[in-house]
């Protein structure tokens, strides 16, 4: 625990001795800033025109804040984290290898694990400074709209932080492959933009017979989707099955981020 | 204080050492000597934990570096070759940090750190940035950083490699202060550096080892250099 603290400090200082944390969240909150206004102000003109969404003529369900105003905001940013995460864990382990300072860490009487957990506990935290200013934007909505759905904000709000979270494992995982910052950057947002959108495929694909059982291959791609998840969230439905889809990802990308920290004794 | 039997590591193919063989007693200065490429930081790399060897026996104060390894790196100070240093930290912060590291706690840290700064010659930088210091201090901050936690054990590879010889003769009394209390292994192909600072020497050529002796022995009929090249076999290098 306590290699993990020491870890854990070092590198989060180290986010604001250099450009990094100042460039992300500035970055974030602008364009998070951004797309709230224009949500709101569209949200603000369709409402004094039309009475909710009109299909054919015929109103199929009413304007509300949370479907025409937060959602889309939630998705946007989901989307956004995708290019966010990666500049912020990309030089975790990436520049210990350029800089070998990795030969320090490794031949201290610390455990690889605690240091995987240090670095990654520090994204999470930048990750969760980055995330703060849109529950401004959920604060206005609560108390500035009429009956605003709370519980289901709410939910959309955790979803954005637990695609955060999985995306820093993402994230330290691949900078633990490589001592090129860049790499990093793109490994992740690759594996991030895989999850995002391997779900799509589940509509495409046959179920596939294995040893007599049938296997719904398409479901199963569908689960493995980030936005599969992510959407239950937003939508305000939750499952047990959810929260084990994100914890299993986070423990997994970690853990494989241990094991190759692990090999460079091995080069 | 260090023994190491039959120690052989493989990269894939290629050898690193094979079949390296010493002991050091508690307190003693050894040199260890060779080209480049003879095996050297290998060595040095097997008794810090960096890697695990392919075959053979290392302790460290009587701990297996392989199956106690964390009680080993506790009680070694390494020195790698190209120094740890994270270059946006000042060097009181990075000292800090090795400490912390290292299992010292918080209430120790000031003292150890002002011991180390004292020590290795850091007082005019110990609030500047590692990334703005000269090679010299940069060196010697990497140093102190092997320092922090009183090991038992020093390992520095190649510690006077690219200073200039004020900053060799600074680093050269400092290890030589340090006798005694500390047993200490340093590798270099720098050979005036052996003599001065060490009792004995270790030759070690094409991962193997060729000469293991006290330094008065090995000169005494001939320089350091001469040995040295007798033993890496240099004469038939050069007429190839």
């Amino acid at each position: 625990m306590r290699v993990v603290s020491v870890i854990f400090w070092k590198e989060f200082k180290s986010y604001f001795l250099s450009p990094v944390a100042y460039v992300v969240l500035t970055g974030f909150t602008a364009l998070s800033g951004f797309l709230f206004y224009q949500f709101l102000t569209y949200f603000i003109r369709v409402t004094s025109l039309m009475r909710g969404l009109m299909v054919k003529g015929q109103v199929v369900r009413d304007w509300t804040l949370v479907d025409d105003v937060m959602s889309p905001l939630y998705r946007d940013l989901g989307v956004f984290l995708v290019v966010m995460v990666p500049a912020i864990t990309m030089r975790l382990f990436a520049e210990e290898k350029k800089l070998k300072t990795e030969e320090l860490l490794l031949t201290s009487p610390v455990r690889m694990g605690s240091v995987v957990l240090g670095k990654y506990l520090a994204a999470i935290v930048l990750l969760v400074l980055m995330l703060l200013p849109v529950g401004v934007y959920l604060l206005i909505v609560l108390r500035y709209g009429t009956e605003p759905d709370a519980p289901t904000l709410l939910l959309g709000y955790a979803g954005l932080f637990l695609i955060a979270s999985t995306l820093a494992a993402i994230g330290v995982f691949a900078s633990t492959l490589t001592e090129n910052q860049i790499i990093a950057f793109f490994v992740c947002a690759v594996l991030g933009i895989f999850f995002f959108i391997v779900g799509m495929a589940g509509n495409s694909i046959a179920d596939i017979s294995l040893f007599g059982h049938t296997l719904n291959l398409g479901e199963f791609l569908r689960q493995l989707s980030l936005i599969t998840h992510f959407s239950n969230l937003v939508e305000g439905r939750v499952e047990i099955l959810d929260i084990t889809y994100f914890a299993s990802l986070i423990c997994f990308f970690l853990l494989a981020a241990l094991v190759s920290a692990e090999s460079a004794r091995r080069s | 204080m260090i023994e190491v039997e039959h120690l052989t590591k493989y990269y894939g193919d290629v050898r690193g050492i094979e079949d390296v063989s010493f002991k050091i007693g508690k307190g003693e200065i050894v040199g260890f000597l060779g080209p480049n490429g003879s095996g050297k930081t290998t060595t040095m790399r097997i008794l810090t934990c960096y890697m695990p060897q392919s075959r053979g026996k290392a302790r460290v104060a009587g701990f297996d570096v392989e199956e106690r390894s964390m009680e080993v790196r506790k009680k070694i100070g390494y020195l790698p070759e190209h120094p740890p240093l994270y270059n946006d930290m000042t060097v009181r912060s990075y000292l800090g940090f090795c400490g912390r590291l290292r299992g010292l706690s918080r209430k120790q840290l000031p003292e150890r750190i002002q011991e180390v700064v004292r020590t290795c010659a850091l007082g005019e930088v110990v609030d500047r940035i590692i990334g703005q210091l000269s090679k010299g201090y940069r060196q010697r901050v990497g140093l102190a950083q092997a320092l922090i936690h009183k090991p038992e054990v020093l390992v520095l590879d190649e510690p006077t490699i690219g200073l200039d010889p004020k900053q060799n003769a600074d680093i050269r009394s400092l290890i030589k202060s340090l006798a005694g209390d500390q047993t200490i292994i340093l590798s270099t192909h720098i050979l005036p550096e052996v003599s001065l600072t060490c009792q004995r020497v270790i030759i070690i050529h094409q991962g193997k080892i060729v000469a293991d002796s006290k330094l008065e022995e090995l000169t005494r009929e001939q320089t350091l250099e001469q040995a040295f090249l007798k033993l890496v076999g240099y004469e038939e290098a050069g007429q190839s």
